[in-house]
């Protein structure tokens, strides 16, 4: 009796009774509603909007050992680093006795214990003989310890920490661009915060952005040479791997959609997907590497093997050149390590021209040589990694506060072998970047102007490739000096101004719109003439005026609005803080436009489906599959205009985003090739050398420096170029001399 | 060359160091206005700039002379090929019997202020030249190329004043390879100063550690034991500080307020010496006039009391 008053006090406690329980009840129900939305609806809703998939991932290469295995392996990765640590420490010597003395080495106790891999134990005692991805690491690891830059430590959530990071996320909504719109207004600083970053930003190097061209198997026909060396199409097709996914760490079927959404995170079971051992593992085998195809899609393979696992420790400069050293050196790069493992099938396809040309290598980089790893100068906080205050490109960036550069170890007179130059050398520190004298050349592969639209038949490799109409590693043409301060545009362009305030200085005009080196402009004529072989409606005149003179396709008026836009919106920009002369890669490509979506700087760029364009080289068709892809079907829609392409456009220079689908009826409408208005420019920061430019070689008449282009005035300019001092000098510094016959010292021994 | 030299010297004998706008100081100035023109080189051990900001030199004494004026050798072209800038002081131009004051040249007071031979022998007295001998000159202190003779002191500049002095005293490389001996802590070395914060901001370095004997130009740095110690050099009625800094402040301040305001509202305020014998008299009389009228009143106040409460 009284348990059942209790229970209806209870129910009548309930009621509700006046108009602020009601309020509180419908709280109550919305909350429970968008907890089941959140848990079982957005998933399938939010897959079918973006058309991308998700699912379970699982990897062929990930094994159980038995326990005598495990110890085979363990012991065959001990000997291997200490044989490796031994040879490195034991002078040369008679092969002989080189090997005996190596031998013992490896027999020493201390020697031993100081050269074995920590995980072998670890894995050992736990039972370990399978690595499972990051369920494996995180049995240990579910937190860590971040150092932060005060000295202090913060305990957080491993997951949570790398799914956080630029290397996962591959975008940002915050204001860690160093980047301005065209507009001027810095990206991500207003109230309307947009995701941005490598996902989607369309670059004309990878000809592609991430949904379109994340995980593609291409079906080539290579020649192949008979032992007659008479060539022959192979009648077998050889499948590649292409895509940006191949860098990503997520190992998903796509990029990390889901952020870029308002609301819903990543899957856990994607979260399975993270490739740890990428960045962690001293024997990761870059042969695992290709895309793999399922019933849900295609997506990259990773290497789980236990081999892998066992080297795990801190990551060095291997694991970031397994990713890096394809946008630094290229993949066609000698020192490349990751291009000579393309994968046990499905090749990764090599791309021909380098994106920046400055390796960070042994051979070619001073610091790699001095043994300097890459988180020595991009400290990193946990697993956030600092990108450095100053850049063009729209890369996203985990700690846009955190300095990256030459000054964090070198003082303001790092000169200091000769006494002759020394002084004048420092002098030079306040106008020139490090850079500038001391990256000496790019690549010969460096790509400057790449034709997309008509690409060219690789018998070799039995596929299309674009037609690269320009490379060069040389000063002044594979490159070109800037003045910089830090900023650029949402195109990349390099922000900054001559001090000297003469507002002479104006590259958006001039030297980023206009290539006025006869030699450049012959060897465009020469690949436009070798095009016309191929393509014979093209008209070799036009051809050569459309890349050489990129504004030339605008109408008068606009190149108006773009000189006016200019001096209203970016010139305060560029005057900002301390602009000094900056080393700059160029880059142009030809693109399919959607000219619907047209400004002053240029028009939204549409991307290629990788297999239709390799296998077919029908551009026209390539643009067409890619645009299918629901997701630039949405971004063609009201939502996603009002979520964030309109901004995106503003930031771009266009007056909104127009959501006129270009593709009617099977046909593209209002696309159009198109050269960018303007080159793009990007920092190049590695392959420092150590023996830089000479004085002669920006003081004089034919330097590598354009001194009119960067704003000094006539007088002036004939002054740097006709340098007096430079007759008075004399090179008989004793410190240099001194130098060489170290130098020679050295060869000898 | 010379020959130009002589020239350049002459006319600004006639002229008296009148105008003499230069185009010769530009060509300096391409390479010296950098402020990263410097070295770090390994006989000093530190980095040494030779740098000079054009915009400061303008607004300075020596704006108008040639820079070859001072740097004599052959300047006309880098590389340069000697470095003559240790064979020129001050008192090259500054002295009697130098180009500028021959002993034909007129002595007027206006003028004094450009001899700068008491400065000198005060100097030749101080530890840094007993010390440091031709390891130190006026350069080692005040750089000419800034140098404004206008620049009086006053309490705004008593940090730019003292910036000088801590320019070696805290910069250890620097100090280390002038005296090649470990740098003492000056914070702690001043830790028994009262109020130190308020000591470092109202005082100059050379209010304690310089000599008052005539002609008292503080240019004779005294060694720490002989600097002033003892409290009641400055607070007391004849403060030692209205010897240097403060003398000329006060009457600064006395020319704009008056000179009684002067004396009141005057910035130079020191516990012990800023007082006025007949107003601090007068304070206390009120004082003790006021004490008494309240303990007056509490007594009378007292005594109404109990009155009322007899009557209840």
């Amino acid at each position: 009796m009284k348990s059942t008053e209790k229970f209806s006090n209870f129910f009548s406690l309930l009621k509700p009774r006046n108009k602020r329980a009601w309020a509180a009840y419908s709280l109550i129900a919305i909350g429970l509603f968008a907890l089941l939305f959140m848990t079982f609806l957005y998933n399938p809703i939010f897959e079918a909007y973006t058309g991308v998939t998700n699912a379970p991932l699982t990897f062929d290469t990930s094994v159980e050992l038995t326990d005598s295995e495990f110890e085979a392996l363990a012991e065959d990765l001990t000997k291997e680093l200490r044989l490796q640590r031994a040879n490195l420490a034991i002078g040369e010597e008679d092969e002989f006795s080189r090997s005996v003395r190596i031998n013992s080495l490896m027999q020493t106790r201390s020697y031993k214990q100081k050269n074995e891999f920590s995980h072998i134990k670890y894995f050992r005692d736990a039972g370990i003989r399978q690595y499972e991805g990051p369920k494996t690491c995180l049995q240990c690891h579910e937190t860590m310890n971040v150092r932060l830059p005060d000295g202090s430590t913060k305990k957080v959530n491993t997951m949570e920490d790398v799914l956080s990071t630029v290397h996962f996320k591959f975008q940002s909504s915050g204001d860690v661009f160093s980047t301005y719109g065209y507009d001027g207004r810095k990206v991500n600083e207003g109230m309307q915060k947009i995701p941005v970053g490598k996902i989607d930003r369309a670059c004309g190097i990878p000809g592609s952005f991430s949904w379109t061209g994340w995980a593609a198997l291409v079906e080539t026909s290579p020649e192949h040479h008979d032992e007659n060396g008479e060539v022959s199409k192979s009648s077998k097709t050889v499948w590649r791997s292409e895509g940006c996914g191949q860098c990503h760490i997520g190992g998903n079927y796509h990029p990390a959609t889901e952020l870029m959404m308002p609301i819903g995170d990543i899957p856990t079971f994607v979260q399975d997907g993270i490739d740890c051992l990428i960045c962690h593992s001293q024997s990761y085998d870059m042969n695992y590497k290709y895309v793999i195809k399922d019933e849900n899609g295609t997506r990259w393979n990773q290497d789980r093997t236990m081999r892998a696992a066992l080297t795990v420790g801190k990551p060095k400069n291997d694991n970031c050149l397994n990713c890096h050293q394809h946008n630094m050196g290229g993949d066609l790069y000698e020192n490349n390590l990751s291009a000579k493992s393309l994968g046990y099938k499905n090749q990764r396809l090599l791309h021909p021209g380098a994106k920046r040309g400055n390796p960070f290598s042994y051979e070619n980089d001073v610091h790699y040589k001095a043994g300097l790893q890459c988180t020595d100068c991009h400290v990193p906080q946990g697993h956030k990694l600092p990108r450095g205050t100053k850049g063009t490109d729209l890369v996203s960036n985990d700690l846009p506060g955190v300095e990256v550069a030459c000054e964090n170890c070198h003082t303001d007179a790092p000169h200091t072998r000769s006494k002759q130059f020394r002084v004048i050398l420092n002098g030079h520190v306040n106008r020139l970047a490090c850079e500038t004298c001391h990256i000496t050349h790019l690549e010969n592969k460096n790509v400057v102007l790449r034709d997309w639209v008509y690409p060219t038949y690789e018998k070799e490799e039995g596929m299309y490739t674009p037609t690269d109409i320009y490379r060069s590693g040389q000063a002044g043409k594979g490159f070109t000096y800037l003045w910089f301060n830090g900023n650029g545009t949402f195109l990349a362009n390099a922000l900054g101004d001559n001090p000297n305030g003469l507002g002479l200085y104006n590259p958006l005009m001039n030297q980023l719109t206009k290539i006025t080196d006869p030699e450049i402009i012959l060897a465009v004529r020469t690949a436009a003439i070798e095009l016309k072989k191929q393509y014979p409606d093209l008209d070799i005149d036009k051809y050569v005026e459309r890349v050489t003179n990129t504004l030339s396709v605008l109408p008068p008026e606009t190149v108006k609005k773009r000189a006016e836009m200019i001096e209203k919106n970016l010139r305060s920009i560029m005057k900002q803080g301390k602009s000094k002369i900056y080393p700059f890669k160029m880059f142009n490509a030809q693109m399919y436009e959607d000219m619907t979506n047209q400004g002053p700087y240029g028009a939204m760029i549409l991307p290629f489906d990788y297999p239709t364009y390799y296998q077919t080289g029908k551009t026209r068709n390539a643009v067409i599959q890619a645009i299918q892809h629901p997701i630039v079907k949405r971004m063609y829609e009201t939502p996603f205009q009002l979520y964030m392409m309109n901004e995106f456009m503003y930031y771009f220079g266009v007056d909104g985003w127009k959501t006129e689908y270009p593709l009617k009826d099977g046909k593209l409408v209002n696309v159009e090739p198109n050269w960018m208005r303007q080159f793009g420019t990007l920092m190049v920061n590695h392959g420092i050398t150590g023996k830089a430019f000479e004085c002669k070689d920006c003081h004089s008449p034919n330097g590598i420096m354009d001194f009119e282009a960067l704003g000094y005035s006539p007088a002036r300019v004939k002054d740097l170029q006709y340098l007096e001092e430079l007759n008075n000098m004399k090179i008989t510094d004793d410190s240099q001399t001194k130098q060489k016959k170290t130098a020679n010292g050295m060869s000898k021994r | 060359m010379k020959s130009a030299l002589i020239t350049i010297m002459l006319i600004i004998l006639t002229t008296k160091v009148v105008a003499l706008d230069s185009v010769q100081n530009d060509k300096c100035f391409k390479c010296h206005n950098s402020p990263t023109l410097s070295v770090l080189s390994p006989d000093i051990g530190y980095i040494k700039s030779y740098h000079v900001d054009k915009a400061s030199f303008s607004n300075s004494n020596h704006a108008k002379l040639d820079c070859i004026v001072c740097h004599k050798g052959e300047y006309g072209m880098w590389p340069h090929k000697n470095d003559s800038t240790k064979s020129i002081t001050c008192l090259s131009c500054h002295s009697s019997g130098s180009i500028f004051f021959s002993d034909k040249a007129e002595y007027s007071p206006k003028k004094s202020e450009l001899y700068f031979n008491d400065i000198q022998s005060e100097f030749n007295s101080s530890v840094h030249f007993s010390k440091l001998g031709d390891k130190f000159s006026c350069f080692s202190c005040h750089d000419p190329h800034v140098f404004e003779r206008n620049r009086l002191p006053n309490f705004d500049k008593i940090s730019s004043d003292n910036a000088m002095c801590l320019n070696c005293h805290t910069q250890t490389e620097k100090f280390v390879s002038l005296t090649a001996r470990s740098m003492p802590d000056i914070n702690s070395t001043h830790m028994w100063l009262p109020n130190i914060n308020k000591h470092l901001a109202t005082v100059r370095c050379v209010d304690c550690h310089s000599s008052y004997d005539a002609p008292n130009l503080s240019h004779n740095i005294l060694s720490k034991d002989k600097a002033l110690r003892n409290c009641e050099n400055c607070h007391t009625k004849d403060t030692k500080l209205f010897d240097k800094l403060y003398r000329y402040t006060l009457s600064e301040d006395r020319k704009s307020y008056g000179f009684v305001n002067g004396s009141l509202l005057s910035r130079a305020y020191v516990i012990g010496s800023t007082r006025n014998a007949t107003l601090d008299m007068l304070s206390l009389i009120i004082l003790i006039a006021t004490m008494s009228g309240i303990a007056f009143h509490i007594i009378l106040r007292i005594i109404t009391n109990k009155n009322k409460i007899k009557r209840v």
